[in-house]
C-alpha cells in the first residue's frame, strides 16, 4: 500500500494543522485495526475501516458534510422514512438510524458491491438491522439491467459512472425508478430524501416524479453537479419543492463543481 | 516503505479446478475446494454446456461453479444470483480477478415465490457462508437479519429482458420450492433443458413439482450432508 502524497495532503484539510506523517500513521493504524468510530458526537457509531478510501473519506461525515448532519438532526422525527440514495458505507444512514426514534426507517441505497457489503457490515456492527434497509440497486428512469463502471473497486470509493465501460469492472446492476419501489416491493414511501449520486441525480429524480410530489415528503437534500443543475432544479421545482438553503463551501474552500441544496415544500 | 507495504503478499488463492487456473479472492478461502465438494456438478457443467447456452446459478455463493462454467464453456453466459452481501461481494471480486465480468452477470437478489421486501437471516456472517434463511421464522438463531429484495424469477426475467436459461443450478438451502414457484414461465419454456437442485433428502415435493413441467430425475448424487438431483425433460 502506497501512501500517495495527494491523498495525505487532502486529508490535511480534514484536520488542518496536522502533519502528513501523523495522517500516514493514523491511516495505517485505522486500516490495520479494521473498525473505527466516526466523528459524530451524538451517538456511538463504528464503521469498518478496512480500506484506504474508507479511512480517507468516510470516518468524518460531520467534518465532510456538516450541513447533512444538521439537516438530519433538524428534520428527522420518529416514524420518518429517510431514503439515503447513494448511501456509500452508510455514515449518514447510521447517524439517522441511531438518533431516530424506534419507528424510524432508513432505506440505504448503494449499488457498488464492495461498498454495499461494507454498508451491510456497518448496519450489523451497530445493531441497526431493524431500522436500516440496505438495497443494492440503482435508481433511474426505467426498470432495466444497467452497468456500473468503477473508478476503483475498493469499498468506500465513489464517483463511479453508469453505463460506461473500460473500468476495472463493469458491474451489472438492477435499475428501478424511485416511484416503483413502494408498489413493486412494498417499501414505505419517503418522508425525507438525501440524494448523493455523483452526477446521476437528474436520472433519479426523473424516475421519482410522483414520489417527489407526495405531501408526506417534507424535505430533500441533493448534491448537485453544477453542469446539470438546471435539469435537477426543474425536476424538484415541478414537484412543488423550493430551494431553502444552499452550501457551496467546505473547510472555507469552494466545492469543486458541485453544491448541496436543501429543498422544502 | 515497508511499514506500509507490509501487507502480507499471499500466494494467489486458486480454486481446486485442474483444467484451468481460476484465482479466488482471499475472502473466498472457505470455498476453495468446491470442485472436490461437488465433482459431479463440475462434470455436468463441462459436459452439458454448449455455445450460446445460458446457465442460471441460483444461490451462487462466491461463484465457484459460475466461474467453472464460464471457463469450461467460454461461449455460454452465466447469471449468478446471490443475496448474501459478503458472498456477493466475494463473487464480484472473483469476477474482477479472473476478468470474467463479461461472461458472468452477478445479481444481488434473493429469488423467491413473491416480489417483495423480505427478511433474510444469516446463520453465520462471512463470505462463503451458507445455510441462510429467506422469510420469517428461521429455524435457527440468526447472527444477523437483513431486509432485502425477494423477487420472482419470472418477474426478473420479464422486467430486465434476461435471456431464458438452458440450464439451472439451484442451491438455496430450503427455498427451492419458493424459487420454483416463482419461476413458472421459465420452467414452462422449452429453452430450459436441465436443472440441478440441492434438496433435502426425503423431501419428494421438488420432484413432484418438476414432474408437472415434464422434468424427471436423471442423476442423483448423495453425500452425508447433501442430496443433489439432476433433472432433464423426459
Amino acid at each position: 500500500m502506497l501512501i500517495r502524497n495527494k491523498r495525505v495532503r487532502s486529508l490535511g484539510r480534514v484536520l488542518p494543522g496536522a502533519s502528513p506523517l501523523y495522517h500516514a500513521v493514523m491511516k495505517w493504524f485505522l486500516i490495520r485495526r479494521g473498525v473505527a468510530r466516526i466523528d459524530y458526537p451524538g451517538a456511538d457509531i463504528r464503521i469498518r475501516s478496512n480500506s484506504e478510501e474508507i479511512v480517507h473519506l468516510r470516518l468524518r461525515p460531520l467534518a465532510k458534510e456538516p450541513w447533512t448532519v444538521e439537516w438530519i438532526e433538524e428534520n428527522l422525527r420518529d416514524g420518518d422514512v429517510l431514503y439515503d440514495i447513494g448511501a456509500n458505507v452508510g455514515d449518514y444512514a447510521l447517524i439517522a438510524a441511531a438518533i431516530g426514534g424506534p419507528a424510524t426507517k432508513v432505506v440505504a441505497i448503494e449499488p457498488g458491491y464492495a461498498t454495499y457489503a461494507s454498508l451491510c457490515e456497518n448496519v450489523q456492527l451497530n445493531d441497526l438491522g431493524d431500522k436500516v434497509i440496505p438495497l443494492p440497486i440503482v435508481l433511474g428512469e426505467a426498470v432495466r439491467l444497467g452497468s456500473l463502471s468503477y473508478r476503483d473497486t475498493s469499498a468506500g470509493g465513489a464517483m463511479h459512472t453508469m453505463d460506461g465501460s473500460g473500468g476495472a469492472y463493469d458491474q451489472p446492476v438492477l435499475v428501478f425508478p424511485l416511484d416503483e419501489l413502494p408498489s413493486r416491493f412494498g417499501l414505505p414511501g419517503p418522508t425525507l430524501i438525501k440524494l448523493d449520486v455523483d452526477g446521476a441525480e437528474a436520472a433519479v429524480l426523473a424516475g421519482g416524479a410522483e414520489t417527489l410530489r407526495r405531501p408526506e415528503l417534507r424535505s430533500v437534500l441533493i448534491e448537485i453537479e453544477e453542469d446539470r443543475a438546471d435539469e435537477v432544479l426543474g425536476h424538484v421545482e415541478r414537484a412543488g419543492l423550493t430551494l431553502r438553503r444552499r452550501f457551496d463551501e467546505r473547510y472555507g474552500e469552494q466545492l469543486p463543481g458541485v453544491w448541496y441544496g436543501i429543498f422544502e415544500r | 516503505m515497508n511499514l506500509f507495504s507490509r501487507r502480507r503478499r499471499l500466494e494467489p488463492l486458486l480454486l481446486d479446478y485442474e483444467r484451468t487456473r481460476i484465482e479466488l479472492h482471499p475472502s473466498s478461502r472457505k470455498r476453495r475446494r468446491s470442485v472436490a465438494k461437488e465433482p459431479y456438478t463440475v462434470a455436468w457443467l463441462e459436459e452439458s454446456l454448449r455455445p450460446g447456452d445460458v446457465l442460471y446459478d441460483v444461490g451462487a455463493n462466491v461463484g465457484a461453479y459460475s466461474l467453472v462454467a464460464a471457463v469450461a464453456q467460454p461461449e455460454a453466459h452465466v447469471l449468478a444470483f446471490e443475496p448474501g452481501f459478503e458472498s456477493y461481494a466475494a463473487l464480484c471480486q472473483n469476477l474482477v480477478l479472473n476478468k470474467l465480468g463479461g461472461r458472468v452477470t452477478a445479481l444481488p437478489v434473493a429469488l423467491g415465490a413473491r416480489s417483495q421486501l423480505a427478511s433474510f437471516e444469516y446463520r453465520h456472517l462471512g463470505p462463503g457462508q451458507a445455510q441462510h434463511h429467506l422469510g420469517d421464522n428461521p429455524p435457527f438463531e440468526p447472527e444477523f437479519e437483513q431486509r432485502l429484495i425477494e423477487v420472482r424469477l419470472d418477474d426478473l426475467v420479464e422486467l430486465l429482458g434476461l435471456p431464458h436459461p438452458t440450464h439451472m443450478k439451484v442451491d438455496v438451502d430450503g427455498s427451492e420450492l419458493a424459487v420454483l414457484s416463482g419461476a413458472d414461465r421459465v420452467l414452462r419454456s422449452e429453452t430450459l433443458r436441465e436443472l440441478q437442485l440441492e434438496v433435502d433428502p426425503g423431501d419428494r415435493r421438488i420432484e413432484e413439482a418438476l414432474a408437472a413441467y415434464g422434468f424427471s430425475a436423471v442423476a442423483t448424487n448423495e453425500t452425508p450432508q447433501v442430496l443433489n438431483i439432476r433433472f432433464a425433460r423426459a
